[in-house]
């Protein structure tokens, strides 16, 4: 149940935003160093982060990889062959980049199946209505991998842009 | 998951109603066929059974097509004495179908089949406006 895309998605977005917590912590404590004692607006921003880094520290005890760490390694996985996914053992970001392999290998098997899919209609071997609902499958698997993507990429980008 | 257990359900649909289509081009196309020999019994018209069948793989109850059931009506008779099929009083018995019942139920079996891929259609709606959370 747990590697199918609609849940994938749901999952990445809390890992994102988990991740995008923790990538902030090094930087939130230092602004809380530097602004300590002023009441002002620098101060609040930073114990609010502060706080967004206490509950994910909670919530997640165990470090996970940074955002662009797990970003680049997706993308690299998802140019490999299918058969070298999820054997890569990664370092630290074990949940994410296990989550993101499994996903993409999903999406190279549902591929590989509505392709064969095709080549057995072509060949009068197969049925429209299945091909059709394999290639539909396989269509919601590749969107929900890229949309899952370009929100990662987009929850870095916005944490690369950060001012603190 | 749940989107796609539904879009495999209603392929089940698909499948069954295709079939009952070529249920339909069987009786059409043999509406005048007729036996070859003296009072022989000529094409009986089929009648297609649906059943629900649960299915572990999807799981969910997919319909399947069921017996082919033989139509037990009485066969039309018509007076045709130079007719090779023709029996001792020159009446030749014809299929019990018809043609005008046969389009009725040509245009049911349409009409479900659209049903059944306004389910894919609206399904795929919503992962995709599901996934439209993403994006935004």
């Amino acid at each position: 149940m747990a590697s199918t895309p609609f849940n994938i998605a749901a999952a990445a977005y809390g890992n994102a935003s988990r991740l995008a917590s923790q990538l902030s912590r090094p930087e939130a404590e230092a602004a809380i160093a530097g602004v300590a004692g002023g009441p002002n607006f620098a101060q609040m921003l930073a114990q609010s982060v502060q706080s967004v880094t206490e509950s994910s520290r909670a919530a997640d005890p165990t470090a996970i990889a940074t955002l662009s760490d797990a970003a680049t390694r997706m993308l690299t996985q998802a140019s490999m062959p299918g058969a070298q996914l999820g054997t890569n053992p990664g370092n630290g970001g074990n949940d994410f980049a296990a989550m993101l392999a499994q996903s993409v290998q999903g999406v190279v098997d549902q591929g590989r199946n509505s392709d064969q899919m095709a080549i057995d209609m072509v060949n009068g071997k197969a049925n429209v209505v299945d091909m059709v609902t394999a290639m539909s499958q396989t269509e919601f698997a590749i969107e929900s991998i890229v949309t899952i993507r370009d929100r990662v990429i987009q929850s870095y980008e916005s944490i690369m842009s950060m001012p603190i | 998951m749940d989107f796609n257990t539904s879009i495999g359900i209603a392929a089940t649909g698909l499948h069954a109603q295709s079939a009952r289509m070529r249920v339909i081009a069987e009786n059409i196309a043999n509406a005048d066929s007729t036996a070859s020999t003296p009072g022989g019994e000529p094409y009986r018209r089929r009648v297609p059974t649906f059943e629900t069948v649960m299915n572990n793989e999807l799981g969910g109850r997919v319909v399947s097509m069921g017996k082919l059931a033989y139509d037990q009506s009485d066969f039309n008779n018509r007076y045709e004495p130079g007719h090779p099929a023709a029996d001792a009083n020159g009446y030749v018995q014809y299929p019990n179908v018809n043609t005008l019942i046969e389009t009725m139920d040509m245009r049911e079996a349409q009409r479900s089949y659209e049903a059944n891929l306004n389910v894919v259609s609206v399904t795929r709606q919503m992962l995709g406006q599901t996934l439209d959370i993403l994006r935004g």
